[in-house]
């Protein structure tokens, strides 16, 4: 039996995947950060792109600024008594960074200079306020100076400037000398890691990190850089335990508690699911409006099936923040509830929402899930409209390639197929099978377009060819799941339906046979190949527990009834005509629910009676 | 606004008050508007320098500002007059500042709001005048020795522990607040400014509400007092403790210890997240200071292990190799994130910083044990050469006499 259940895919709870940020410099006063690719994607074996970035300079809060400034204040208010006094001047410059004031600071750092000329800190003082007031040229030329002079500080600064360019090169150059003036310093191997993990080396990250670890076990950075490269080198069992030491010395950080709750996943243990979701649950009590927290809570907690819990989560967050993936989010637990009608309801108020403050790809996500829970709750109409009234307002292309876009593409020719109106379905199936659209896209139009060469317009040459196609994207996948067995399952049938039994039985061997819809229809299909087989117990007893094993009616009863086809015809062949006639008249009635791949089995059935 | 203020000063200057105290300036305002100098935003006190004929020394005379209004007037006053208190308390300890004469009134006439001319009562009180200020030590650390920086820190540790030893904690120190003194001939360091500090024995004057904001100065102010809760009694001692920490660490150092620390991104988000929850412990009106203490002591449990405090002897530092490790345990010791893992031994402190004076001391004597034997090597290795220049020249006129 074709396999149309592996057709519908799973909402997933819109998550924001932010870049996962790590410190390129030594001094976290102003932070020089770059952006790695996040979790997940490390994972999957994205590597990370090394570009120009900019300072990202964080002095104290205001409020601390104003509590700072008057000790400043009273420090310039001795300027007098101690002005020529190079330290003085170099204590009063950096408390003027920390107060946000600048240009104090540059003021007074370039009167130390000229005090001290000679004096290596002071030079190096004047460079850092340089660099803060965003003058990198000025701070590289002073630290470039300091740094050939055998200054490590200077040097590790010449480090982070490079990286900050783009030029990995030339940083590794100036690490290179780092590590020849000390080769024991922890700032050294910090660099080191953070360095081959931008350049995608997380081998030798790893090694750099532990070797810093060990003079500084309490940075959190490091245990959290130490586990973004366990994730590149695909480790993930290693980069949640660096993750677990990072959580544990800061349980307030959304970043390692995001990494966390991503590798936590990735995981599936379910201890280590249910600590991280603890942790998550412990930080939003302090941090209530974290959205990425949020996300990551509701989502662990809707994967562990525990739903109520995951909407008390997103309703609280939905009384503070206006956003979309919030609300998409409840639309999925919505769908989960089986209320597919406030699932509709929130999806179009999350697209609203975004639409609102033009996030486009919360507008695509939102979208996909509200055309799938229209074509799901039989709303097949307003499914087609949303999804052809989207289509044709973005650029079709980017939509076919792309997560979760193409699934607007996919509820579109499936809908069309609902409304009866296959030529526009098969016209758009086949011109988009052509364009380089995303694999489970090209898979559900090639399932679509079997569907109907084997069940509409029957064509079994047609409906195999589409098999082939489908069965050849999903094995050119890395990983085989559910699909692959789907479409395996409907490559086996279309041969069976032409009759090349040998073929179709070779390649049933491969096929995973179990409980739910999907591993259902398998044993229905080697049911139906052991009828033409001519093994009809057989057949009939493989038919008997697919129908045992499906969860859904609507497969119960179309197994029953291509049963009732297959010994129909086959009893009708030996010229049994009583035994074939009840069962044809059982194949030629319209069953309930949702008939319509049966509907020319159905008319078959009623013609070969009314012959009898 | 600052009317009365000027008010007083026209009065009292060259003016002779009580006539005993002449000479009489102010220091701590400007004169003519009556505003706080150097950014003393949070004063609330006018001071003047003024000659006792009494005593034929130099006095301190501090006022009540006669312009706090308001809902805070009546409370400060109280603290104002607590802090004659504790200087009543003081009295005869050496290393403790003196009160000269208690709480006494002057009366001026100021104009009220309808422009009536009023009498007002100023309450004032004298303290002995000190003026060895030891700021230079820290704004210009690099030009003193480092034993001589260590034995003015004992110093302060010893005047720091003799408020304590008379329950008395400062809560406002800072090295303005330390001033040198000579007493018998010896050179003290003497606490001044108790005008945050707190009698221990006494009962609590004000409630939580009234510290809501930070109190001392925040260079030298440990976390849970960064965070607002510097009016719990059990946290004022370690309050002075850090402050110590810091100040130890800015002897030898050009960069604040706070200015460091905040350096540190666990120390920032330690921070961020500690004073949020003291902020969300508030706004659900849980003042009660057993529970703020017991929920401040989970928290910083919990956050405290990512801090790391920054080292006495980094770049730049004046800080002798020989008791680098000493003073950088001694400073953790002091400064830890966990107040109750702050080092309140005397003696054990003192130990520490005798150690570290022990290992300075033995290093420069090495040093000049060095050079001495260099020295010593040197003028020998010269007698040689000229010995052998001396031999070589016997030679020459004895083969030429040959």
């Amino acid at each position: 039996m074709l396999s149309t259940s592996s057709n519908v895919t799973r909402e997933q709870m819109a998550v924001c995947d932010e870049d996962a940020k790590v410190e390129v410099g030594v001094e976290t006063y102003a932070t020089s950060e770059v952006a790695l690719p996040p979790v997940p994607k490390l994972l999957q074996g994205e590597r990370p792109v090394a570009k120009p970035q900019s300072v990202h300079v964080s002095y104290a809060d205001e409020s601390m600024q104003d509590a700072l400034s008057p000790e400043l204040d009273r420090l310039l208010s001795k300027r007098n008594e101690f002005g020529s006094s190079p330290t003085y001047l170099a204590q009063a410059s950096s408390l003027a960074v920390l107060c946000g004031r600048l240009d104090d600071a540059h003021r007074l750092a370039e009167d130390a200079r000229k005090e001290a000329p000679e004096d290596d800190d002071v030079a190096y003082r004047y460079a850092r306020v340089a660099f803060y007031r965003g003058d990198r040229e000025a701070a590289a030329t002073v630290w470039r100076q300091l740094a050939d002079g055998g200054d490590l500080r200077s040097s590790l600064r010449m480090v982070e400037l490079c990286v900050l360019d783009g030029d990995l090169e030339q940083a590794d150059t100036w690490l290179r000398r780092a590590m020849e003036l000390d080769g024991l310093d922890w700032r050294v191997h910090m660099l080191a890691g953070t360095l081959a993990l931008i350049a995608g080396r997380g081998a030798k990250s790893i090694h750099h990190h532990r070797l810093a670890l060990a003079e500084r076990p309490r940075s959190v950075r490091l245990h959290y850089t130490l586990a973004l490269a366990h994730a590149l080198t695909g480790h993930v069992a290693n980069a949640l335990r660096a993750i677990r030491v990072a959580v544990g010395l800061d349980p307030f950080w959304n970043v390692t508690l995001v990494a966390w709750a991503d590798l936590c996943r990735e995981d599936g243990a379910p201890r280590g699911v249910a600590a991280a979701s603890r942790a998550l649950a412990r930080f939003l009590e302090l941090y209530p409006d974290d959205k990425a927290v949020i996300e990551r809570h509701a989502r662990l907690l809707y994967e562990q099936g525990n739903f109520r819990a995951a909407r008390r989560v997103l309703s609280e967050a939905r009384r503070r923040l206006q956003d979309a993936a919030i609300v998409n989010n409840l639309g999925i637990l919505a769908v989960r509830s089986n209320n597919r009608r406030l699932a509709v309801q929130e999806f179009n108020h999350a697209r609203q929402i975004a639409d609102s403050q033009h996030d486009h790809e919360m507008v695509e996500v939102a979208t996909a899930n509200l055309v799938r829970a229209l074509f799901q709750s039989d709303a097949v109409d307003r499914a087609a409209a949303t999804s052809s009234e989207y289509l044709s307002a973005v650029t079709e292309q980017s939509l076919l390639t792309a997560d979760p876009g193409y699934h607007i593409a996919d509820v579109l020719v499936r809908s069309y197929v609902r409304q009866h109106r296959l030529s526009d379905a098969i016209s758009l199936a086949q011109r988009w099978m052509k364009r380089e659209a995303h694999p489970e896209l090209r898979t559900s139009l090639a399932e679509a377009l079997v569907c109907y060469f084997s069940l509409v317009d029957v064509q079994p040459e047609q409906a195999h060819e589409f098999a082939l196609v489908a069965h050849e994207v999903q094995s050119s996948l890395p990983t085989r799941g559910a699909r692959w067995n789907g479409t395996l399952n409907n490559l086996v049938f279309t041969l069976i339906e032409l009759e090349r039994l040998d073929e179709a039985e070779s390649l049933a061997g491969q096929l995973r046979a179990g409980p739910g819809d999907a591993g259902a229809v398998v044993y229905a299909t080697r049911g139906l190949l052991a009828i033409r087989r001519g093994r009809v117990e057989k057949g009939k007893a493989l038919y008997e527990r697919g129908i045992s094993l499906a969860v859904s009616k609507d497969i119960k009863s179309r197994m029953r009834q291509k049963l009732s086809w297959e010994l129909g015809t086959y009893w009708a062949d030996r010229g049994i005509l009583g035994k074939a006639r009840r069962l044809l008249e059982r194949a030629s009635v319209p069953i309930k629910g949702d008939d319509w791949p049966m509907r020319d089995i159905q008319r078959r059935a009623s013609e070969l009676l009314s012959q009898l | 606004m600052l009317e009365n203020t000027r008010t007083l000063i026209r009065a009292l200057q060259n003016a002779t008050l009580d006539e005993r105290y002449s000479n009489i300036e102010v220091v701590n305002r400007d004169p003519s508007s009556g505003s706080p100098r150097d950014g003393d935003r949070g004063s609330f006190s006018v001071i003047f320098r003024a000659f006792d004929s009494a005593t034929r020394q130099h006095v301190a005379i501090k006022f009540f500002d006669p312009s706090q209004q308001g809902f805070g007037a009546n409370y400060r006053m109280t603290l104002f007059s607590r802090e004659v208190d504790i200087l009543q308390r003081l009295r005869g300890k050496r290393r403790c500042l003196q009160l000269v004469q208690p709480l006494s009134e002057m009366a001026i006439s100021v104009h009220d709001s309808q422009e009536n001319v009023v009498k007002v009562a100023c309450g004032y009180f004298v303290m002995e005048w000190l003026d060895g200020s030891i700021e230079a030590y820290f704004v210009n650390h690099q030009a003193y020795d480092a034993l001589v920086k260590l034995a003015l820190f004992r110093s302060m540790v010893l005047g720091v522990f003799a408020l304590h030893r008379e329950d008395i904690a400062h809560r406002d120190l800072k090295y303005d607040n330390l001033m040198q003194a000579r007493r018998q001939d010896d050179e003290l360091v003497v606490p001044i400014d108790l005008g945050t500090a707190i009698d221990l024995t006494s009962e609590p004057i004000g409630g939580a509400q009234d510290y809501a904001q930070p109190v001392g100065a925040r260079l030298f102010a440990p976390i849970e007092a960064q965070c607002g809760l510097a009016h719990l009694r059990e946290l004022s001692v370690y309050a002075d403790i850090y402050a110590l920490g810091c100040m130890l660490h800015d002897l030898f150092n050009t960069d604040f210890y706070f200015v460091r620390l905040l350096e540190d991104p666990g120390f920032q988000r330690c921070f961020a997240a500690c004073n949020r929850r003291v902020a969300q412990l508030r706004s659900d009106g849980d003042v009660d200071e057993g529970r703020l203490l017991n929920h401040w002591n989970e928290l910083i449990q919990l956050t405290g292990n990512q801090v790391t405090l920054p080292s006495i002897a980094t770049e730049g530092t004046s800080v002798p190799n020989a008791a680098r490790d000493q003073l950088d345990r001694l400073t953790h010791r002091l400064t830890s994130v966990r107040y109750l893992n702050r080092l309140r031994d005397l003696n054990a402190i003192l130990r520490m910083v005798a150690s570290a004076s022990r290992a300075i001391a033995n290093q420069l004597a090495d040093q000049r044990h060095r050079a001495v034997r260099l020295a010593h090597r040197q003028r020998r290795e010269q007698r040689r050469i000229e010995n052998l220049a001396r031999l070589e020249h016997v030679q020459q006129e004895a083969l030429s006499d040959a």
